[in-house]
Order: structure tokens, then C-alpha cells, then sequence
């Protein structure tokens, strides 16, 4: 029995190993996988230090008649607004693009003032400059806070209590931790790793049953007296392996980016050491065994090595669906989702990614729903092996 | 020796005119209609029959990937359809158009076969190489399969199918396409082997070639045996001296009557 296994091992590892071409080819997902993960962490580091740039350096604010509105001039200032004046011309300097925006202040400003009328103040901006969204916001909340300061001590030099213009009003608690703000760079990281593996060896998969028939060596193959789940076993496990060393890059890839982008710079704290991609890899080896045995599943039914590739290429869109969910949903959970293959998976390893603990009865939940399916499907698909419909497409 | 006992065997296909219809008509197609012969032991048996005359679903019968609609093929008294592992154990086949593995060298292909037959590691050794000196491959024995010659595949596979040393040696139209000096080759290989008293069967549409080296031969035409037994009962049943124009009235005979 273990002979024929490891006979048919022996001779898929050859031709493996001499397909040089193709085995490059499934090095590189991994490869480019983590390259775009390791760019978008450093895109969303950059903007994280760019917003905290323009927190720290005062606002810059120019004003056109500034001297028609001194009260709400001064509340600026005391808010740490730096205060410039311009002339006349400011609508023409932010639309050349020489000043970013501007506040416009009219002449009569003064006099509506004195009389406790409302006077229209002008913010010229481009909504197309992105960059200023932030310092327009906090100015706009100043002039916001100072028109209801002014307003309520109005209303109360009349005798009216100034509560009864504010029914109500927001106070904003931002609960999200250092840790929780992780979340949205590493969310990622689990779609990444469960495409690898779903992905991983499509190629050499599609080529086990199609490629062969296609080539004319299945029919050979199968007049020999060995048995079809042993000729079976020994192709997937050439392709299990490939599978989990698509797997083993792309973890290795991953400890490294995790090791040296510097996500402490904007204040996340990402925990992820040998223990924690260790463990990633226990939830991932199962999860391996459904995938490849998946793959051998389409690649039997599949007419031709081409159909095979497309339709595992439809694969793609497993591991996307729970990613989906998750970014929509991100604290939804139900219990049942750990009996779901993949989404149970994206669960557990974004849990483990963030710093939080998984159960051992949890990880053994997961391989057991992945490792059963697994071994399901590659049952269903020995027992086709042999026949008449899958050699000769009758 | 391979025994065919009324086999029948039927293919359902589907014969709507229409692509998209939903009503699918059933056809029954009769590849084979209750044939029975024997391929005896330490002969040589040719297999004769126009394209599509049911040769090749005869052997797909007899290795087993096809089953019987109604019949016993029993290879050495083990019965196909109850133990297709153990008759194929004791079969050699040559399936028609076969394909090699083509980054595994000539060698790696034939051994491959042999392991999967469990032959003994010096047994195969020493099989391999009286193969490849008898086929005359010593050549293209280490280099790897892509881009072998059509002779060259088919030695290739031939030397595959029979590694094991095999009892019932089932060869699919194996000199099709090949050289005359690789014909030559397989034929005096056919010849060891039936001395060596194993039953071999071949197909071929070469009657010069089944008239010098077959001991019987066996006519299908329509899923039918319309004759078999030595040259001279063949040319006596196809009204002739000449295997060709015995052939030609045997199978057109068996399309007329078919048509009355």
C-alpha cells in the first residue's frame, strides 16, 4: 500500500522538480503577495505621520478683512491658529492656487456685528485639495464653537436660557485602542495567507488528473493494478507539499515585514512573533488539505487542463467572501462561524494577529472541519478516477 | 489466455438534434453485440476491423475501464468485472495513442510502470534493460521524453506495458506510424513473447503485417465477430486467397446485411 503511495510520490516530485518553470511560477505568489502588503502598510504609515504632522504645527489661516471681525479673530488665535492677512484679491489667490484657502471677512461685518445680525462668512477652498480637509474641519469647528458661544451670551444678555436653541448635542468617545487601529492594516493579512493557500498549487494540481489525460498518460496509468486512492494519495501529496511551502514562504515573507515596518511609528502595536506564525501555520495546514483536495476535485470533472485552470481560478473568490464580510462586519460573530471553513479561519487568525487569544479547542474545531472536507473530497474524487466518464469523457 | 463470453456492451448517447433543447433524446449505440472468443496462450491473435468496428472497446472491456452490459471477460479464470485489480495485474496493454511522461527519461517512464506493478527491485532492473536492448534503445534510454519520435514513444510505451512480464499482452495498433526498422523490432518481440508462451493480441489495419506474424485472427465489423480462426478459415470465409479482399467482402457482407 505505502509503496505504491510512495511510488507515485516519488515520480510526481521528479517531474515537480524538473518543472522548473512552473515551480518558480508558485513562489512568486507569495512573493507578491506580501510586496503588497508590505506597501500598503507603509502607505497608510505615511499617511498616519502626515496627519499627525499637521496636528502638531499650527493651522494656517489667511483672512481677508480681518480687521472687520476682531472678536472672532482673537477666539483663532487663543485656538492656535495661525493668523495671516491677506488683501482683496484672496479669492483670486486660493483659485490660482497661491494661498490653499481662505476665510473672507465682508465689510460690513463690523456694523451687523453691533447690531447682533448674521453676517456671511466666506471660505474659499478647492474641495479637490484633499490635503486641507483636515485644518479646514478644525476651523470650521472654531467658527461653529465661537458662533454658539456668541450666540448663547446673546440669548442670555435677553433673559433666555441658550439651551433652549441646542436640543442636542454630540460628544464624541472614540474607543478604538492602538491595538484595534492594527485591525484595519492587518485585515488584510489573513485574506492574504488563505489565497496562498487556496491558490498555491493550482497549477500543478489542474496538471495531476487533466494534464495527464489531456497528455494521454492517464489511461496507462490506470490499467495498472494499483489503486486509484493510492495513485490518488501520492499526487496530492506532492501537491499538499507544494501547497504548504507556498504556505512556509509566504509566513516567512510575512515574520520578516512584520519585523521591520515600523508600525510603531504611528502608534499601532502589531504582537507578531515565531509563536504567533506558528500557530497561524497550524490554523493554515488544514485548511491546505480541503483546498488541495478541491482543486484534484474540479481538476477531474474538468474537460481539459485549461478548463481545470479556469475554474480553479474562480477559486479566488473563496477566501474573498468572508474578507468581505469582515471589513463590512467587522465585530459581527455568531458561533457558527467557526464551523464554517475560511471564514472561521479569517477569524482566527485575525485574532491571533491582533494579540488576542485562541483557544486550543478553538484551532481544533477549525482542522477538524477543514481536515474532514478535505478528506471527503479527495474520497469523491478517487472513486471517479477510474471511471469511463472521467478517462475516456464518455 | 483471455476468455470474452457473450459480451455485450451499449453506449447511451445523446442525440438531440438540438443543442438547448431540454428534451434530450436517448440513443443506444451497440459497440459490441454478444462476441465471444478466446485469446489463447502462446499465440499470437490479430484483431481485425474497420475504424470504429469495436476493437478498442474490446480491450477497454478487457482491462476493465469500461464494464460489460451483459458478459464475462475472465483474463487467466479471474473475472474482469469482479476483480479488475487482480486481472489487470496479469495484463500488458498498449492503449492506443498512449502519452509518456515527458521530463521523466525513457528509463524513469518504463520503471514508473514497473513499480506500480510491485515487480522486485532487481527483477525490474534487469527487465528494463533486456528491454531496451531488445527494442534497440540503449540510445534514448537516459534522455528525457520530450521530444521523442513517434518510434520512439512507442517503444517507450511498449517496453512501459510489458515491464511487468505479463501473461496476456494487449497491443493497440503497435507499429502504427513506426519505421521499418522499429516495426521490425516490435515484431521480433512479439515473437520472443509468444515463445516465452504468453498470449498476445494486437490490432493493426496492416494485413501483410497479420498475415506473416499472427497464428489466428479475429474479424469484428459492427460489433460483431463475423470470423476467426487460422488465415486459411478467414480466407475461406471471406471467399478469397487474399486476406485483404477476404477482409474487405467479410465486413462489407456484415454492412449489407446489417442494411437488409
Amino acid at each position: 500500500m505505502f509503496s505504491i503511495i510512495f511510488t507515485v510520490l516519488k515520480k510526481e516530485w521528479r517531474d515537480t522538480l524538473r518543472d522548473m518553470r512552473s515551480l518558480r511560477m508558485i513562489f512568486l505568489m507569495p512573493v507578491y503577495l506580501v510586496g503588497v502588503f508590505v506597501a500598503t502598510s507603509l502607505f497608510a504609515i505615511h499617511m498616519g505621520k502626515q496627519s499627525r504632522a499637521t496636528t502638531n504645527d499650527p493651522i494656517q489661516l489667511s483672512i481677508s478683512g480681518a480687521e472687520n471681525l476682531s472678536p472672532l479673530i482673537g477666539w483663532l488665535k487663543e485656538r492656535g491658529i495661525a493668523i495671516t492677512a491677506v488683501t482683496e484679491d484672496a479669492y483670486q489667490k486660493v483659485s490660482n492656487g497661491d494661498l490653499d484657502y481662505v476665510l473672507i471677512i465682508p465689510k460690513d461685518a463690523k456694523e451687523k456685528f453691533a447690531a447682533g445680525e448674521s453676517i456671511e462668512l466666506s471660505l474659499v477652498f478647492d474641495a479637490t485639495n484633499t490635503k486641507v480637509q483636515g485644518s479646514l474641519n478644525f476651523i470650521r469647528q472654531q467658527i461653529w464653537a465661537w458662533q454658539s458661544r456668541i450666540g448663547s451670551l446673546r440669548l442670555m444678555s435677553r433673559g433666555i436660557d441658550p439651551s433652549i436653541s441646542a436640543p442636542v448635542y454630540i460628544r464624541d468617545i472614540n474607543i478604538a485602542s492602538d491595538k484595534k487601529m492594527g485591525f484595519f492594516v492587518i485585515a488584510t493579512v489573513p485574506f492574504f495567507l488563505l489565497m496562498a493557500s487556496f491558490l498555491g498549487s493550482i497549477g500543478f494540481s489542474a496538471d495531476m488528473i487533466s494534464g495527464e489525460r489531456e497528455r494521454r498518460s492517464l489511461e496507462s496509468l490506470l490499467i495498472t493494478p494499483a489503486q486509484s486512492s493510492l495513485i490518488l494519495i501520492g499526487k496530492w501529496l506532492n501537491t499538499y507539499c507544494l501547497s504548504l511551502s507556498v504556505i512556509g514562504v509566504a509566513l516567512s515573507l510575512l515574520t520578516l515585514a512584520f519585523h521591520f515596518i515600523p508600525f510603531k511609528d504611528v502608534g499601532i502595536k502589531v504582537d507578531v512573533g515565531l509563536k504567533e506564525i506558528a500557530i497561524i501555520f497550524l490554523v493554515l495546514f488544514p485548511v491546505a488539505i480541503f483546498s488541495t483536495g478541491l482543486q484534484f476535485l474540479i481538476s477531474i470533472f474538468a474537460r481539459s487542463f485549461k478548463d481545470a485552470q479556469t475554474y480553479m481560478g474562480l477559486m479566488v473568490f473563496i477566501p474573498m467572501v468572508p474578507l468581505f464580510y469582515t471589513l463590512i462586519n467587522p465585530s459581527g460573530y455568531e458561533d457558527w462561524f467557526m464551523w464554517v471553513p475560511v471564514l472561521s479561519h479569517q477569524i482566527v487568525i485575525k485574532k491571533i494577529l491582533l494579540g488576542e487569544a485562541v483557544s486550543g479547542s478553538q484551532l481544533m474545531q477549525i482542522g477538524f472541519v477543514s481536515i474532514s472536507l478535505g478528506i471527503a473530497v479527495l474520497i469523491l474524487t478517487a472513486k471517479q478516477l477510474r471511471k469511463p466518464k472521467i478517462v475516456y469523457g464518455l | 489466455m483471455i476468455r470474452i463470453e457473450n459480451v455485450s456492451k451499449e453506449f447511451i448517447v445523446n442525440s438531440s438534434a438540438k443543442k438547448f433543447s431540454f428534451k434530450k433524446e436517448k440513443k443506444v449505440i451497440r459497440a459490441l453485440d454478444d462476441v465471444s472468443f478466446e485469446f489463447r496462450d502462446g499465440e499470437i491473435t490479430g484483431l481485425l476491423g474497420l475504424n470504429g468496428a469495436g476493437k478498442s472497446t474490446l480491450m477497454r472491456l478487457i482491462y476493465g475501464l469500461l464494464v460489460p452490459t451483459s458478459g464475462n471477460i475472465l483474463v487467466d479464470q479471474i473475472n474482469v468485472s469482479r476483480d479488475p485489480e487482480k486481472a489487470r495485474k496479469l495484463l500488458g496493454v498498449l492503449p492506443d495513442d498512449a502519452g509518456l511522461y515527458k521530463r521523466l527519461t525513457a528509463r524513469e517512464n518504463i520503471r514508473y510502470f514497473g513499480e506500480l506493478h510491485k515487480v522486485q527491485p532487481e527483477v525490474l532492473e534487469k527487465s528494463i534493460d533486456d528491454l531496451i536492448l531488445l527494442l534497440g534503445m540503449e540510445k534514448i534510454a537516459d534522455r528525457q521524453a520530450e521530444g521523442f519520435s513517434l518510434g520512439e514513444r512507442m517503444k517507450t510505451a511498449l517496453s512501459r506495458a510489458i515491464v511487468h512480464q505479463p501473461n496476456n499482452i494487449l497491443l493497440d495498433e503497435p507499429t502504427n506510424g513506426l519505421d521499418v526498422i522499429t516495426t521490425r523490432a516490435v515484431r521480433k518481440l512479439l515473437q520472443e513473447l509468444k515463445e516465452q508462451g504468453k498470449s498476445v493480441v494486437f490490432s493493426s489495419h496492416l494485413m501483410h503485417e497479420v498475415k506473416g506474424l499472427c497464428d489466428r485472427i479475429i474479424v469484428i465489423a459492427q460489433g460483431k465477430v463475423v470470423a476467426q480462426g487460422e488465415l486459411a478459415e478467414i480466407l475461406e470465409a471471406g471467399k478469397s486467397n487474399n486476406l485483404e479482399e477476404a477482409f474487405i467482402h467479410l465486413v462489407s457482407d456484415k454492412s449489407q446485411s446489417e442494411v437488409a
